[in-house]
């Protein structure tokens, strides 16, 4: 039985909580002359995860862009860049968290993927530019990965990673402290660690289906918000199916999503809904050759 | 006179998506529609698994072309992109990738997601940071600029109907 995100974030911020008390009512702040104040510094961190004031989550998105940008350089086409900023911004304009600086950042690789990060960080792969038509369809492919952000789909499941990860390590260390007492491993690097390990899983394994599913839908309406063609991102969704599932261009994106057929056919509800299809919508196609190589 | 007569022309042109003969295929039974309308008079039924050419896109409505050379539309989700298409685009990345060194092709597959970020291999080429992508941002006044250029006119939608 799957349970929903809610209660297990409940569930793990109980688990958590009762090792730390548990920690806490052994000895105070020290257990066998174990410091565990770092580690309880750790664990309030970890729980507050989802409730970060917009600071802590643009930080967080900063420091998962600079993981990324590390591996993956941007690309050094300027007028790429500027471009797709430009349409982003204008999409996010039309969502519900106009109030944060949005970024977008053209990654120079084959794969065709993109990534949201929290705080309003987009990325989007030279690869995935290269299969698009015009500029509705790029306004879809960002506005999936804006409506991750208006959701904050990766900071929660971060929370909910992470609580885990802490859960587990805090039952290492007091299964250690009562056994052996010899454990020194209670520091602050303990949260960068697991921090750092819940980001590289999260986006090598993706997030949830039903939070894919709705960013899917989100983007169909964020396009059409600003003005798109609503349709335009079902076509990638279709431009995508025709590339072989194997196909090491694509491996990365399939495996971190529901597959495309599944994508297209929850599409359905909102695409053809009587508003949408009245909307009507751009697609500029010759804007997005003139900017995009 | 000439040119208000062709604008609204173009800008019907500028909203269709254009096909050169790209091959499909049914995903359910459909029907072959005399124009892109659930109202429209069904020219011919189509069941799953038939193959037409897309000759364009209006909206959600594909216009495609039986075997037996009828023309008609069908809403856009009742069809795939046919394995022809899937074969050709393969062979075109297989092409290019065959020349990039640091992709591998389906059992060591290495895309961006499977870059470990906890692995200490730095990025091959230049090195990028933070401050260089918030360089290219645009500010909100800039994206309202941007959108006028092209007259994007923003719709009043929610995300869902309940709404």
């Amino acid at each position: 039985m799957m349970l929903s995100k809610k209660i297990k974030s409940d569930l793990l911020r109980v688990v958590t909580l009762s090792l730390y008390l548990l920690l806490v009512g052994c000895s105070g702040m020290e257990i066998q002359g174990v410091d565990v104040g770092g580690l309880m510094d750790a664990a309030d961190a970890m729980m507050e995860m989802g409730d970060k004031d917009i600071e802590e989550e643009i930080e967080l998105g900063r420091q998962t862009g600079d993981l990324i940008l590390a591996k993956v350089p941007l690309s050094d086409d300027e007028e790429a860049q500027r471009y797709v900023n430009h349409v982003g911004r204008w999409l996010a304009v039309h969502t519900e968290r106009n109030d944060i600086d949005w970024y977008f950042g053209v990654l120079e690789s084959p794969a065709i993927n993109a990534y949201a990060l929290p705080g309003g960080y987009v990325f989007v792969t030279t690869g995935m530019l290269d299969r698009l038509h015009n500029e509705a369809e790029l306004a879809g492919v960002l506005g999936h990965e804006i409506a991750h952000i208006v959701r904050k789909h990766h900071l929660e499941a971060l929370q909910s990673q992470a609580q885990m990860d802490l859960a587990m390590s805090l039952g290492m260390v007091a299964a250690s402290a009562v056994d052996d007492g010899d454990s020194n491993m209670l520091t602050d690097q303990v949260m960068n660690d697991e921090l750092k390990d819940s980001i590289n899983e999260l986006y090598k394994n993706g997030l949830d289906r039903e939070d894919e599913l709705e960013a899917d839908r989100m983007a169909v309406i964020i396009a059409a918000r600003g003005g798109y063609d609503p349709f335009a991102y079902a076509a990638v969704l279709q431009t995508l199916q025709t590339i072989h599932s194997e196909h090491a261009s694509i491996a990365a994106l399939l495996n971190s999503h529901p597959n495309l057929s599944d994508r297209l056919a929850a599409l359905e509800p909102v695409l053809y809904r009587e508003d949408v299809m009245e909307a009507g919508g751009k697609s500029l196609s010759q804007r997005f050759s003139g900017h995009i190589e | 006179m000439k040119t208000f007569a062709i604008f609204p022309m173009l800008i019907l042109l500028f909203s269709m998506q254009v096909y050169a003969q790209t091959n499909a295929v049914t995903v359910k039974d459909t029907a072959l529609m005399a124009e892109a309308n659930r109202d429209a008079h069904v020219l011919e039924n189509l069941s799953e698994d038939t193959e037409l050419t897309l000759l364009k896109r209006m909206g959600g409505w594909y216009l495609v072309k039986t075997g037996e050379g009828i023309e008609g539309w069908v809403p856009m989700l009742d069809v795939r992109y046919s394995e022809l298409a899937e074969k050709k685009s393969l062979s075109e990345d297989l092409d290019r990738f065959s020349a990039d060194t640091d992709s591998t092709i389906a059992t060591g597959v290495r895309g961006l997601a499977d870059v470990d970020l906890d692995a200490d291999e730095p990025a091959e080429s230049g090195h990028s940071t933070v401050e260089v992508m918030e360089s290219y941002g645009a500010t909100e006044e800039e994206a309202k600029s941007f959108a006028e250029e092209e007259q994007l006119r923003s719709q009043n939608l929610e995300y869902s109907e309940e709404n």
